[in-house]
């Protein structure tokens, strides 16, 4: 019996040190053979969340794509970034992939975190989903033309609801106040799914949110999308104009995800993680899960996307000024 | 019970009082008639006030007799391990230090079994791998000083 | 009807009757342990039913969300440690029930409750959804704070010996849950410049150190006590004169459950106090609670089984998920290509009814596997206090690293502990902390929400008639302990 038990103690301890040995073995510098050890994408947002689905149904694709396992870690707190700020100080051998979203580029407006995009090298952007001003289907406006002009005419009346102060529908809202010359009031919710809620009771006139989390109000003939913060129309509500269709020129606003690794990794490693994530972000499977669950498919190469992440910074740094948010 | 009332009651309104004072750092905006700082101050005075309350009650009151017995210094040398053990946990990982956290505790409270100062420590930490690690997928920290 | 048959078929098939059991034993051990909750549960297993039929699929996770609200209430019961938020008013009298020796006999009154809660809520799901899915609606800001404060009143009743400390452990939880960023302004508040502090401190690790650890300690000390205090279980049952005494808080808080359960924001731990609260309130025999009063078990258990069912209404007649549970679930439905709403009921009517018996089965299922596991549960209670402790103390440490692998939350953790430590030790109690720090942010959020809607005015709070009945209530039930204290108190100080 004490033998047996002396081996079971012996065998755990081999496999607490042996389980670190392996990730300390192979280091080589050498790109060639990456990756040859598993993968670990880490999530700066809980289970169950659209960070997390997209992280998880992408690493089942890229599997595929390296030939190695990859591993999804979540990991939570100030709003993302104590899970960033993790993946952009991890070792930059490209084994620690790090999912970042939009408000990277804000936590240091906001005064958060003084995490910044370009602390990574991106790998490139996997989706992005617009704006869209939505109200409620009995509003007496059917037009982005006539919701305007009714916000003329009642300044500061018409209650916008958002997803969180400083949070990134409170910026296209914001925007909005800015492109048509009105001004609303900003209702903060706890995330997009209360606002809608609060829309549908008849609380608040209207919603910025994206188009998947209006998409079942919508279909249920609750609310009406009037128009979509985005250069090209959305695919899930495709009768509904963009905003430049509408009349009304803005920036394109909206939640955006996308992989990046440590700054210092080597460019090679890079390419070859570009290459091997947009094959599996171009998957059909990839693109069948996204659509079910009402997310948009955006890809952006590496070098797109840290221009995108710069733009999107600027921007949001002065419409938080203006917010007085800073 | 008349010490630690008198104690406790006065680290309630020093706590409070310090989260009061930090409230006026807090920005005041225009528009907003209730800003970030009116609960906290609600609280922090509530705090204050019934703090007080405490105090002014034990005064008034006669003495207690404090039935409790008292083991807190054990409790105290249990809290010294888990502190450790929490310290320790990122250099030399998880496993190894739960082995010894619980095997510690076992000889703190005096168990002589030898068959159980070695299944009890073991068992736990392979119920962790096998229930966290393997099927919850829990990343359980393996230590600094291995990678 | 020709419904209800259709789904009684579609769930009597072996494999998905397997199934549902499995989801159901999984939720238990799930929600058993402290620092795993239903929803981290339920993402876990939503992976794996992506290839199953959708019925089966969502049974599973139905299965596994039913069973970790029920299996919360075990260890709390116990060993006065709530695997969830949702069964922390639990731990209140199933704890003070098992250290009288009535271990089997309140995890008998728990399962009997959370199973008829369950289907209670079940049935009112299935009949009369769409009328409530409109009243829900009804709640905007001003009607979730005056909720809120209604519920914040209850730490009045469940303040034990000392109203005052009671009272400061209430302020102290809502004051920590001002610690991050502002809900309405977006400032952060002190977070001391600590990124891990801006969002917050996390409710599970404090609800783990205070209940849990702080016990864990407690009990290291008790082992060197020279009075022993062995815990006996005796296989006291629930007698049927009992049940009957019973029946009407289990029914009460069961549709106290459906109702707050349906409210955009409120889930099961509110739920769980109020349905507590209002035990006290009814119960002629309001001393006995907090010393283990069998009404004090069946009421917050009857009520957190009654927010499944309550939870489900605006899922599925509006597409709306008031809490995370139901948010994960939606993404379920509709990966498995079911959209919930309005159109549900006429798009998807057989899989809709089946779900509804799959929830009844799944209740029925929490009482067989909850009545047989009794025996095996309470086992734990033999084993000896040297031997138990050091292990909880992992499980502490394990749990609240798991909840977002993040190092800061087991800090949280074991400050929590010693703090509840000391707190116990000096006679402050522990739940009115927890139900600080739940209902703080939801207060404060909606009072200030409330405000921005009405652009600064007042008026919101009394003009609402659904507001004024529950900030009514909330005076009442503030300051009735109070008085009945004050009328009560010549004559007890007249026998000591």
């Amino acid at each position: 019996m004490k033998k047996f038990l002396s081996a079971v103690t012996l065998s755990v301890l081999a496999l607490t040190i042996g389980g670190c040995g392996a990730s300390s073995g192979a280091s080589s510098d050498d790109a060639s053979n990456f990756p040859e050890k598993s993968i670990e994408i880490i999530v700066p947002a809980a289970a169950g969340g659209g960070t997390d689905a997209t992280a998880r149904a992408l690493a089942n694709e890229a599997e595929d794509v390296f030939g190695q396992s990859i591993g999804v870690l979540n990991k939570t707190g100030g709003s993302g970034s104590v899970g960033m700020s993790e993946g952009a100080n991890a070792k930059a051998d490209g084994y620690k992939v790090t999912m970042v979203f939009v408000e990277l580029t804000m936590f240091k407006h906001l005064g958060l975190s003084p995490l910044t995009y370009d602390q990574f090298k991106p790998i490139g952007m996997i989706n992005f989903d617009p704006a869209a001003l939505t109200v409620a289907a009995d509003a007496p406006y059917d037009t982005l033309e006539e919701f305007i002009a009714y916000a003329k005419d009642h300044p500061g009346e018409v209650s916008v609801g958002n997803s969180g102060t400083g949070s990134i529908w409170h910026i296209a809202a914001a925007s909005l106040e800015k492109a048509a010359g009105i001004k609303v009031n900003h209702v903060p919710h706890e995330g997009a799914a209360p606002a809608v809620t609060a829309l549908v009771g008849g609380h608040i006139d209207a919603v910025t949110v994206s188009p998947a989390e209006v998409k079942t109000q919508l279909e249920a003939g609750n609310v009406k999308t009037l128009a979509v913060m985005a250069d090209t129309r959305s695919d899930i509500i495709p009768d509904v104009p963009t905003f430049a269709e509408a009349g009304v020129e803005i920036n394109p606003t909206g939640t955006w995800r996308g992989l990046t690794v440590p700054k210092d990794t080597p460019d090679d490693v890079v390419a070859k993680l570009e290459e091997g994530f947009m094959k599996a972000a171009e998957d059909e499977d990839f693109a069948e899960f996204m659509k079910t669950n009402g997310l948009g498919i955006e890809l952006k190469s590496s070098e797109e996307f840290e221009a995108y992440m710069k733009q999107n910074e600027q921007d949001f740094g002065e419409i938080i000024g203006e917010l007085g948010l800073n | 019970m008349k010490k630690p009332n008198y104690i406790s009651g006065l680290i309630i309104i020093i706590i409070a009082g310090f989260f009061y004072s930090l409230t006026f750092n807090f920005p005041k905006l225009e528009n907003q008639l209730i800003g970030a700082e009116f609960m906290p101050r609600v609280y922090s005075v509530m705090l204050i006030i019934l703090g007080s309350i405490l105090l002014i009650q034990t005064f008034r009151n006669k003495e207690e007799s404090d039935e409790q017995e008292n083991t807190m210094k054990y409790s105290i040398g249990a809290m010294l391990f888990v502190i450790l053990y929490v310290v320790v946990i990122p250099y030399i990982g998880f496993y190894i230090s739960t082995f010894l956290l619980v095997l510690g505790l076992l000889l703190f409270s005096k168990v002589k079994n030898k068959i159980l100062l070695i299944t009890i420590p073991v068992g736990t930490s392979l119920f962790i791998f096998v229930f966290f690690q393997i099927l919850l997928k829990v990343s359980i920290p393996m230590g600094t000083l291995f990678s | 009807m020709d419904l209800l048959l259709e789904g009684l078929t579609g769930v009597f098939q072996l494999n998905v009757l397997l199934i549902l059991l499995m989801g159901i034993i999984a939720g238990i051990t799930i929600g058993s342990l402290p620092g795993l909750t239903a929803t981290m549960g339920v993402a876990l297993i939503l992976p794996v039913t992506f290839g199953m039929e959708p019925v089966t699929g969502i049974l599973l996770l139905i299965g596994v969300y039913f069973g970790a609200v029920y299996g919360g209430s075990i260890t709390a019961i116990l060993i006065n440690t709530p695997g969830t938020p949702s069964s922390a008013a639990t731990a209140i009298d199933g704890y003070a029930m098992s250290k009288k020796g009535l271990a089997h006999k309140a995890l008998t009154v728990s399962t009997v409750s959370s199973a008829i809660g369950g289907i209670l809520s079940v049935i009112v799901l299935i009949f009369i959804a769409p009328q409530l899915a409109t009243f829900a609606l009804k709640f905007s800001a001003p009607e979730t704070f005056a909720l809120a404060v209604f519920g914040i009143s209850i730490i009045s009743s469940i303040a034990g010996k000392s109203m005052v400390k009671g009272l400061i452990a209430g302020f102290i939880g809502l004051l920590i849950a001002t610690i991050g960023i502002d809900p309405i302004g977006g400032f952060p508040r002190f977070t001391f410049d600590n990124v891990n502090l801006s969002s917050g401190i996390n409710l599970i690790p404090v609800m783990i150190g205070l209940f849990a650890a702080s016990e864990a300690f407690r009990a290291m000390g008790s082992i060197f006590s020279t009075r022993k205090l062995t815990i006996v279980v005796e296989k006291v049952k629930l007698k049927w004169i009992e049940f009957k005494i019973l029946i009407g808080t289990i029914l009460r808080s069961g549709a106290i459950g459906t109702f707050i359960g349906m409210i955009p924001g409120a889930g099961g731990d509110i739920a769980a106090f109020v349905a507590y609260n209002e035990a006290k309130r009814f119960s002629k025999n309001k001393d006995g609670f907090g010393k283990g009063e069998m009404k004090g078990v069946a009421a917050p258990e009857a009520a957190n089984n009654g927010v499944t069912g309550g939870a489900m209404i605006p899922l599925l007649t509006l597409g709306i998920p008031g809490d995370a549970v139901t948010a994960v679930l939606l993404g379920a439905l509709m990966v498995q290509g079911i959209q919930p709403g309005p159109m549900l009921f006429e798009n998807n009517g057989p899989i809709v009814y089946t779900l509804f018996v799959g929830m009844l089965v799944a209740n029925l299922m929490i009482l067989i596997v909850g009545l047989f596991g009794i025996r095996l549960f309470t086992k734990i209670l033999l084993v000896p206090t040297t031997v138990l402790t050091p292990i909880i103390l992992v499980l502490c440490v394990v749990g609240a690293y798991s909840l977002g692998n993040n190092y800061f939350d087991v800090l949280v953790m074991l400050i929590s502990g010693i703090a509840g430590y000391f707190l116990m030790r000096y006679g402050f109690p522990a739940s009115p902390i927890i139900l600080g720090i739940i209902l703080g942010p939801l207060m404060e959020s909606n009072f200030r929400r409330a405000l921005v809607m009405s652009q600064g005015s007042f008026d919101i709070f009394i003009t609402r008639p659904i507001t004024v009945v529950l900030l009514i209530l909330a005076v009442i039930t503030l300051f009735s302990p109070l008085l009945t204290r004050k009328v009560k108190k010549p004559t007890t100080e007249g026998e000591s």
